[in-house]
């Protein structure tokens, strides 16, 4: 037991300490603070190249107008750019979107509605279909829930004079960040993600990911990559991982940012969560040998395995959350490790300060009142905990292989999977699979068990575990009733 | 009472029954378990005289309710006009609005207690939707995009929400309703 515990603490002290490295190689770079977008090249002689803006659509009737209405109003040369709404909708969102083109179409954007026989590969099915129809050399993404703004296309575009250059990602932002508790400690998660991992890999020349929507493709890539591939469902960072492994490569525009809607509910974060968790170890389970046997650089393929694997953290702060009550209980009882076993063990919180000091890297690169936004981290810390139950159970349903034929997505989509999937393109819908079921009750579970941990160290007065496991009782409650008191109101978003 | 019943409501008391039906079917799909809204749904297909549909209102909100006398009463009322051998006109009965009046007012004031130790904890606002994203940066976009009515109407809806700063929202919901802009 105490050998597990400490391996859990080892492997969570390893992803830490590489959040530490990333913060230091994303030191320097400056602040992120959006958007001066003033004095963009208006060079008219510029050769804009032809590009398609493909907007994947599953029933999303509550914002596919805003999201149509933006890219209409992209600042783009009119003959140089034509809208594709991927729609796979199965309720009233094809008629907004008729509705939507009409109007588009008066104003002179170019603008189709492909609507597709099936919903084979779900958003990498859609993606593919469109790009055999697309004309454009480059291929913008937006999901549903994403505003870009005018300039969008005119400050990426450019990048592409770099001919080895695959793809450029800009930063996600957020339109609805102070919405609620939940919302913002989302957004202290993806401006983790951005501020610091994605901007410490680009200048430290290792391995990015294009997210899978607010950024541009060159077409030739996504082709020479082999395709959107439906055999994971995190299309989006396996096509990068393969473009990458061809030679392309991504860049990362920080200061280019798209805003989009956070998840309201925590169904739909926990949605979102198990699709980046469980996609994201399949792509490492299909990729980690071609990297490894490619012809990349050592620190390239370390940072590319611990990019692919950052989940697989979850199942290791569960053991950690399992086990710490009882090892203190033995330790106390004079039965367990002595007082060197948990002198190794605060080693840990070299990793905890990665984990912490990442977070307020992304805060004070991103927004001028950075020290008022600290106050949200310890939640995060717990929420981040208190998924770690969903997660785990994604990373297991990833290796248990539940069944994601390979699809090789030719033209239409390619052969038929019985893959279950989250549903929704955003993410938003509910992944309906039995082991998920199970998870709100060892979620409350969980949270009886941290809290009546926190009350037995508290009782026996070992003040010094006090705290880390207040982490997790506060985390699992958090997750637990939040879960339970949605489930009463039932809201459909 | 929230101000979609109240709307709701207004519609039927207006006599506008299709307008209610169609508004709160919109709800409906919104909040499926909005148990006063399938009640008032009920009532607006009886008065257009749908009695199939009015009979399906009441057993979405008997299966919600299933204590009420009144909902029963109308569920009852629906199955005998809903049924193709019985030819009586179909007419509203009298006292059904009052009774819905006192109905309505029992199933807002219900409110689900929340557990001890849920209300300790801060829980996500479930309720809002889409004025949830009336954010500055929706607003800077739509400036952006020189739709200036509609950032005009996310500063007002920040000025409400946010008293503090409600006068510098105000100003610029102004200044762009004017047709001014930075440049």
């Amino acid at each position: 037991m105490a050998l597990l515990y400490a391996m859990a603490i080892a492997v969570l002290t390893l992803y830490g300490a590489n959040l530490l490295w990333l913060c230091r190689r994303s030191a320097g770079a400056g602040r992120l603070i959006p958007d001066a977008s003033s004095d963009l090249p208006r060079d008219p002689a510029f050769p804009w190249p032809f590009v398609t803006v493909q907007l994947p659509i599953f029933n999303e009737p509550l914002v596919v107008e805003r999201l149509i209405d933006a890219c209409e109003r992209l600042d783009y040369p009119k003959d140089r750019f034509e809208i594709q709404v991927l729609d796979d909708s199965t309720d009233d969102t094809p008629h907004l979107v008729t509705r939507c083109i009409a109007a588009g179409a008066s104003r002179g954007v170019r603008i189709v509605h492909l609507r597709r026989p099936n919903r084979e590969g779900y958003k990498a099915g859609a993606l593919q279909y469109g790009l055999t129809r697309a004309q454009g050399a480059f291929i913008a993404v937006f999901d549903a829930d994403f505003v870009p703004r005018p300039d969008f296309l005119r400050r990426l575009i450019p990048a592409f004079a770099n001919e080895r250059l695959g793809a450029v990602q800009a930063r996600w932002g957020h339109l609805n960040q102070n919405a609620s508790l939940l919302t913002r400690i989302q957004a202290v998660g993806l401006d983790t993600h951005f501020a610091v991992e994605q901007l410490a890999r680009r200048r430290a020349n290792c391995f990015l990911n294009f997210n899978g929507t607010a950024g541009v493709w060159r077409r030739d890539a996504i082709v020479d990559a082999g395709g959107w591939q439906a055999d994971t469902i995190a299309e989006d960072l396996d096509l990068s991982y393969r473009a990458q492994l061809a030679g392309w490569g991504i860049e990362y525009m920080g200061d280019v940012e798209v805003p989009a809607e956070l998840p309201s509910t925590i169904e739909g974060l926990r949605t979102q969560q198990f699709r980046w968790t469980k996609g994201s170890v399949e792509t490492a389970r299909k990729l980690l040998r071609t990297l490894w046997t490619s012809r990349e650089s050592f620190r390239r393929k370390v940072q590319g395995t611990f990019h692919m694997t950052g989940h697989l953290v979850f199942p290791f702060v569960l053991i950690a959350g399992l086990l710490h009550v009882p090892l203190q209980a033995a330790a106390h009882a004079g039965v367990g490790p002595g007082q060197a076993y948990f002198g190794w063990m605060a080693l840990g919180l070299i990793g905890f300060a990665g984990f912490g000091l990442a977070q307020i890297f992304a805060q004070r690169r991103l927004y001028a009142d950075w020290p008022r936004r600290l106050g949200i981290l310890p939640v995060f810390m717990a929420g981040t905990i208190g998924m770690s139950i969903r997660n785990t159970i994604a990373v297991v349903e990833a290796f248990a292989g539940i069944p994601t034929p390979f699809v090789r997505t030719p033209k239409f989509g390619g052969a038929s999977g019985h893959r279950v999937s989250p549903g929704g393109f955003a993410g938003r819908r509910t992944a309906g699979s039995v082991a998920l079921r199970m998870a709100y009750p060892l979620e409350f579970a969980m949270g009886i068990y941290s809290t009546a941990g926190v009350a037995y160290l508290l009782g026996t007065g070992q003040w010094d575990a006090v705290v880390f496991q207040l982490f997790f009782a506060v985390g699992f409650v958090l997750v637990a009733t939040a879960t339970f008191r949605e489930a009463r109101t039932k809201p459909v978003r | 009472m929230t101000p979609d019943i109240q709307k709701a409501v207004a519609y039927l008391k207006e006599g506008d029954a299709g307008q209610a039906a169609s508004f709160l079917q919109d709800m409906i799909d919104r909040m499926p378990e909005h148990a006063t809204a399938h009640v008032l749904l009920a009532q607006a297909r009886e008065a257009l005289g749908e009695w199939d549909r009015a009979l399906h209102a009441w057993r979405e909100a008997v299966h919600l309710v299933p204590t009420s006398p009144v909902i029963f009463r109308g569920l009852e009322r629906a199955a005998r006009k809903g049924n193709p051998l019985s030819h009586e006109p179909a007419k509203p009965e009298q006292d059904a609005l009052t009774d819905i009046d006192s109905l309505i007012a029992s199933l807002e004031s219900a409110r689900i207690v929340p557990r001890p130790d849920a209300a300790s904890l801060p829980t996500p606002d479930l309720d809002d939707d889409i004025d949830d994203v009336a954010s500055e940066t929706l607003a800077t976009i739509y400036e952006s995009q020189q739709r200036y009515k509609e950032a005009a109407r996310i500063y007002d809806v920040l000025a409400e929400r946010r008293p503090g700063q409600a006068a510098a929202f105000r100003a610029k919901a102004t200044r762009l309703r004017s047709g001014e802009t930075e440049d």
